[in-house]
């Protein structure tokens, strides 16, 4: 391969990686239906990424005797109930399910007879040092802290927002 | 480039005269100074390369809310690309600044890796995520093979045996097999055997030879440093409970292609080095004490004697390719393993049974005597080196 070709080609690869990302992502997001899952943030830090807050959904721990034909690491597909305010869990599949569903992975989960399931929705990133707005929303056990997931049609599923009392989370107001 | 010294001895062999030694001390002179000024650009340019390329993955990191995640994504895909084709164009086109040209090519790949990360962390694509490594290091390879640049080859290691960590990471975390962590050093130590590996096969093509012998002494140095490791009781893998059937599945592939890799190398190198059976064989030995350490751990000191042996095994094996080659980074990697392992040996067996004033005083002695010995050593080859470099 000669260098003119290899530059070409290194083009052609590198706008295909990063316009693939960008599209799978922004087709779901376009495409997608809206959820609402409740979470329970936590904030650690991306050695490349930066701060974000650990999101844990209550639609990702099961008790285990319901899944009692699953292994860690098994894919599973959890048909959404969204009558309600969030989205519940209706049923656990181990094949795509009729109806609107999200994708996930099983994950062992430690104490208490539980399994999880990681959705890759799990972290949510935040500007720098402004972890400190969600941790003090969460303090206050009135207020509701959730995400709004875009699902698509394979169940895969992209973070659209993250809200607290229904409204999108703002990172402008100044440190206390 | 010729030496002083020998262009005297040569002219008073008569075997040239003093104006052909003048016209080879001049060249030899102007070379010196170019190579001197290439390696301060190289050096300049590099850090240069290396700073800019930090900065786009702290400025990603920051998260900084006061500009647009479409204006971040335009600046850095931006960067990506200028800096690619403008390396491209210095070092290929234009030719007049292949060594900026050279940094600029490594700069669009720390960049390339940068906005990978920003388009993941715009998607709240789960951190400490391992595919987006493979994929930064999947992008990156075209330029490895299309302009044999060694200092992206190098980082093409880092984010392989980086990959490899997350891999490990992650798994342990859906498995909730903290065990599999216990056993990541081994995981590396077959690691290094693949990388050694694909350094060898890497030799079948003429134009990859530099980055064969890249990937293959980073192999040498992952698996010295990680059997250096074990040659202490404390990191060796001694079961604990299960590892997670992924972990296995994956230590496994590493094994198996980096024993396929040894075989390809052995029967199909074209080289036909004298040493490439003493590689190949010491490879296969160690993949298969790391493949019986992995299947049947135990905790009673017979890994840590075996480990000991094979590391004494690869110090003396590193002295043997390295003379036979005449390679001195082969050399060097021996003689500084040497000092290490005698140094940490000498404290594990003799702190507590000697008194420790004649404890320090004999092992300063030996240390002393043996950095001269080291010293003299080292003088020797080098000079016999410079005369016979390793190819």
């Amino acid at each position: 391969m000669n260098h003119k070709k290899a530059i070409i080609f290194l083009a052609v690869v590198w706008i295909a990686i990063i316009g693939g990302f960008v599209a799978m992502k922004e087709y779901t997001i376009q495409t997608g239906e809206e959820v609402l899952l409740k979470t329970i943030p936590v904030d650690p830090r991306d050695l490349f990424r930066g701060d974000y807050v650990i999101l844990s959904y209550e639609i990702s721990r099961f008790e285990s005797d319901i899944l009692l034909d699953f292994e860690p690491g098994d894919k599973v597909y959890v048909k959404l109930d969204t009558s309600g305010y969030y989205a519940q869990i209706a049923s656990i599949h181990s094949e795509p399910p009729e109806g609107l569903y999200i994708a996930g992975t099983l994950k062992h989960a430690f104490g208490d007879n539980a399994m999880g399931v990681e959705y890759g929705i799990e972290s949510y990133f935040i500007p720098e040092n402004k972890g400190y707005i969600i941790e003090r929303a969460q303090r206050n056990s009135e207020n509701d802290v959730a995400v709004t997931v875009a699902v698509g049609n394979s169940g895969k599923s992209v973070i659209k927002e993250l809200l607290i009392n229904g409204e999108e989370v703002s990172f402008d107001e100044p440190e206390k | 480039m010729a030496n002083k010294k020998d262009v005297e001895e040569w002219v008073r062999e008569g075997t040239i005269t003093q104006a052909q030694a003048d016209k080879m001390l001049a060249d030899t002179k102007v070379k010196k100074e170019k190579a001197r000024t290439n390696s301060m650009v190289t050096t300049f340019s590099t850090i240069g390369a290396i700073s800019l390329g930090i900065g786009a993955v702290l400025f990603v990191a920051s998260n900084w809310d006061a500009m647009s995640n479409l204006l971040k994504i335009f600046i850095l895909v931006g960067s990506t690309f200028l800096a690619t084709f403008i390396g491209y164009y210095l070092k290929y086109v234009k030719k007049n600044l292949p060594v900026v040209g050279a940094s600029l090519l490594f700069l669009g790949t720390l960049l390339f890796g940068a906005t990978l990360f920003l388009v993941t962390q715009m998607y709240h694509i789960n951190a400490n995520n391992s595919t987006i490594v493979l994929v930064w290091l999947l992008g990156i390879l075209p330029l490895i093979y299309g302009f044999k640049s060694r200092p992206i080859a190098a980082l093409s290691i880092v984010l392989f045996l980086v990959w490899i960590g997350l891999v490990v990471e992650h798994q342990s975390d859906l498995f909730g097999m903290v065990v599999d962590v216990a056993y990541l050093p081994l995981l590396y130590l077959m690691s290094g055997m693949l990388l050694f590996g694909i350094g060898t096969v890497h030799y079948f093509s003429d134009s990859l030879k530099e980055i064969a012998r890249m990937y293959r002494l980073a192999g040498l140095r992952l698996v010295a440093f990680v059997a250096f490791l074990f040659t202490f009781d404390w990191f060796i893998p001694s079961g604990g409970g299960d590892v997670s059937t992924y972990f296995t599945f994956f230590f496994l592939t590493v094994a198996v292609a980096a024993l396929l890799l040894v075989v390809v190398g052995l029967f199909f190198n074209p080289a036909k080095s004298k040493t490439i059976v003493l590689e190949s064989g010491f490879t296969i030995g160690l993949l298969g004490l790391g493949l019986l350490n992995f299947f049947f751990p135990i905790s009673d000191g017979v890994y840590q004697i075996l480990y000991n042996l094979v590391f004494v095994a690869l110090i003396v094996a590193l002295y043997y390719v390295g003379f036979h080659r005449e390679d001195i980074t082969v050399v060097n990697l021996a003689m500084g393993w040497t000092a290490i392992y005698f140094f940490a040996r000498y404290f594990d067996f003799f702190y507590d049974l000697l008194d420790r004033s004649i404890f320090f005083i004999v092992g300063g002695l030996i240390f002393v005597m043996g950095g001269i010995a080291l010293e003299y050593k080292r003088r020797d080859i080098k000079k016999d080196f410079i005369h016979h470099p390793q190819s």
